[in-house]
């Protein structure tokens, strides 16, 4: 998902939950973050590197594709942008290390997801909103493994749009795909940039849902699609039924953190706190547009009356680099660093502990300062 | 159409397509051999004809020429068909002829496996070596084609009334 979703839908959410506009905007800044805080920023700060929630495209170009790599690599994105659904999943007639892919595979309502969400509970608000990231990514990149794989990240370059017409006639129209990053989506004329295809297993084109870009980021659209996993089966992605319920899931699992009574579990959502503006929330998920920022702003805004701040990446930067060391863990970022340490660490443990080598080898014990790690 | 035969068929395309694209490299791999053949090493036939085309430039440059011309049609025929194999994975024309013409192609491929077994065993032939490489080739192209005319006849068994997509 992008910032629409991440910062400003996740802002709506916390304030559906009943979290203060103040609380809502720590939420929110940290589910962004985890988009944004990669080795390069954590190490202008003098942050442990290992905290590192995402990997810049600059980061990827120099990555190496060894097992060694591959682990880190691994590491980053199945802890929080891909969650794998089954670390167990059985298929027939498959190889043990085409398995090791396969059960990386991201899809929404998983036991990690279950993990996640209560792991956050009685942390701070940064790993809260760390996991409400995870959530929602859990829905917009189903489908896909956080590990670089051609068998499992692959699909077809036939992709079409299922539109439908005012009269309510569905037809379908074929996606045309580019290769030019730095041009914007035409998502008019249905013209996508995505990696391009590359036959080796673990080039970084392959890692995610590099081969579809930025389809599944877009809450408009509903396309079809054979991913390479499914044996030829044709997967129908409906993003604006999926992005409704990633929100009023979300609502759920921050009423469940923030009134502490019971545990989040999952295939539940909160349907009765959004209720009141489900209309609304589903033409802003629906409106063909490349960002629904300013939409979901405008309606956290009539939420709280107050208003809510653009992202700012340095925000919070001068406040750690500032701080003493033994001061560090009380910053905004310093408690964000703590909350991404032990989500990393409580998939990777989940991982190896399933057999899977691909995202480490060594068991993660975490201590009871959600943050410092002993192997 | 259910869901399983929606599969096969996609599956059976997929094939096809693939193979398609396969024969056409092989062809092109023909050309380029060919070239290697003429600008490294001596043409392999039996001895009575190489003394025979030895004797005379003129007739061993119109033996050259038909050479060329029968390997450049040959792989010209392996592209046309193999991108009659692609169009048809991607119902984009062809019909019951592509089915006919990869049968009559295994049957061609197996004789031509059988006839490298023969001359391999023939003590007036030298280049065992080469039989070997090209019994191999031959043999890889005879799985490439009768996948193709698997595929296509599990196409047309599948999807007997073809839709074409925008």
């Amino acid at each position: 998902m992008n910032i629409d979703f991440h910062y400003y839908a996740t802002y709506c959410a916390a304030l559906l939950a009943g979290y203060s506009h103040e609380q809502s905007m720590e939420i929110c800044y940290s589910a962004q973050f985890v988009d944004l805080c990669s080795k390069t920023l954590l190490s202008k700060l003098k942050a442990p590197t290992n905290a590192a929630t995402t990997q810049l495209q600059t980061e990827l170009a120099d990555t190496r594709t060894d097992i060694i790599g591959l682990q880190d690599i691994t590491r980053i994105w199945s802890s929080f942008h891909f969650l794998p659904y089954d670390l167990y999943a059985v298929k027939p007639n498959r190889t043990r290390a085409y398995m090791r892919k396969y059960r990386l595979i991201c899809k929404p309502n998983s036991d990690l997801l279950v993990k996640t969400v209560n792991l956050a509970r009685g942390g701070s608000l940064q790993h809260i909103g760390i996991a409400m990231h995870i959530l929602a990514d859990t829905w917009a990149h189903a489908y896909f493994a956080g590990t670089p794989s051609l068998v499992i990240n692959n699909m077809s370059t036939e992709v079409l749009e299922v539109v439908t017409d005012e009269e309510g006639n569905e037809t379908e129209q074929r996606v045309k795909f580019k290769h030019t990053p730095g041009s914007p989506d035409d998502i008019e004329n249905r013209v996508y940039t995505n990696t391009i295809y590359q036959g080796s297993e673990t080039s970084i084109m392959n890692l995610g849902h590099g081969r579809a870009g930025h389809l599944p980021d877009y809450s408009f659209i509903r396309y079809t699609y054979l991913p390479a996993w499914d044996d030829y089966r044709k997967i129908l992605k409906d993003n604006p039924a999926e992005y409704y319920k990633a929100f009023t899931q979300m609502v759920y699992a921050l009423k469940t953190i923030r009134e502490g009574s019971e545990e989040f579990r999952k295939d539940i959502y909160d349907e009765e706190a959004t209720a009141p503006y489900k209309e609304r929330i589903k033409r802003i998920i629906s409106t063909r547009q490349i960002s629904a920022s300013q939409d979901w702003k405008e309606f956290g805004e009539e939420l709280s009356g107050c208003t809510v701040d653009d992202f700012d990446i340095n925000k919070y930067q001068d406040e750690y680099i500032n701080a003493s060391a033994d001061d560090k863990d009380k910053t905004f970022l310093g408690r964000f660093i703590k909350g991404a340490l032990a989500q990393k660490g409580m998939v990777t443990d989940s991982i190896v502990k399933s057999g899977n080598p691909l995202a480490g080898m060594i068991r993660f014990k975490i201590s009871k300062l959600k943050g410092a790690l002993h192997v | 159409m259910n869901e399983k035969t929606q599969i096969d068929l996609r599956r059976y395309q997929s094939n096809l397509a693939l193979s398609g694209m396969a024969y056409i490299a092989f062809g092109i791999w023909s050309v380029i051999r060919l070239i290697i053949q003429f600008a490294l090493t001596d043409l392999q036939m039996n001895p009575e004809s190489l003394e025979l085309l030895s004797g005379s430039t003129a007739l061993f440059a119109a033996f050259a020429v038909i050479v060329v011309f029968f390997v450049i049609t040959l792989t010209g025929i392996q592209i046309f068909i193999g991108f009659k194999a692609i169009k048809y994975a991607r119902n984009l024309g062809g019909s019951v002829i592509l089915p006919i013409v990869t049968a009559f192609l295994v049957l061609l491929h197996i004789f031509g496996i059988v006839y490298i077994f023969m001359a391999m065993f023939d003590t007036k032939q030298d280049g065992t070596d080469t039989s070997i490489a090209a019994i191999l080739i031959e043999i890889t192209t005879l799985i490439i084609v009768f996948d193709m005319m698997w595929s296509s006849i599990r196409i047309k068994m599948l999807n007997p009334a073809k839709e074409k997509h925008k």
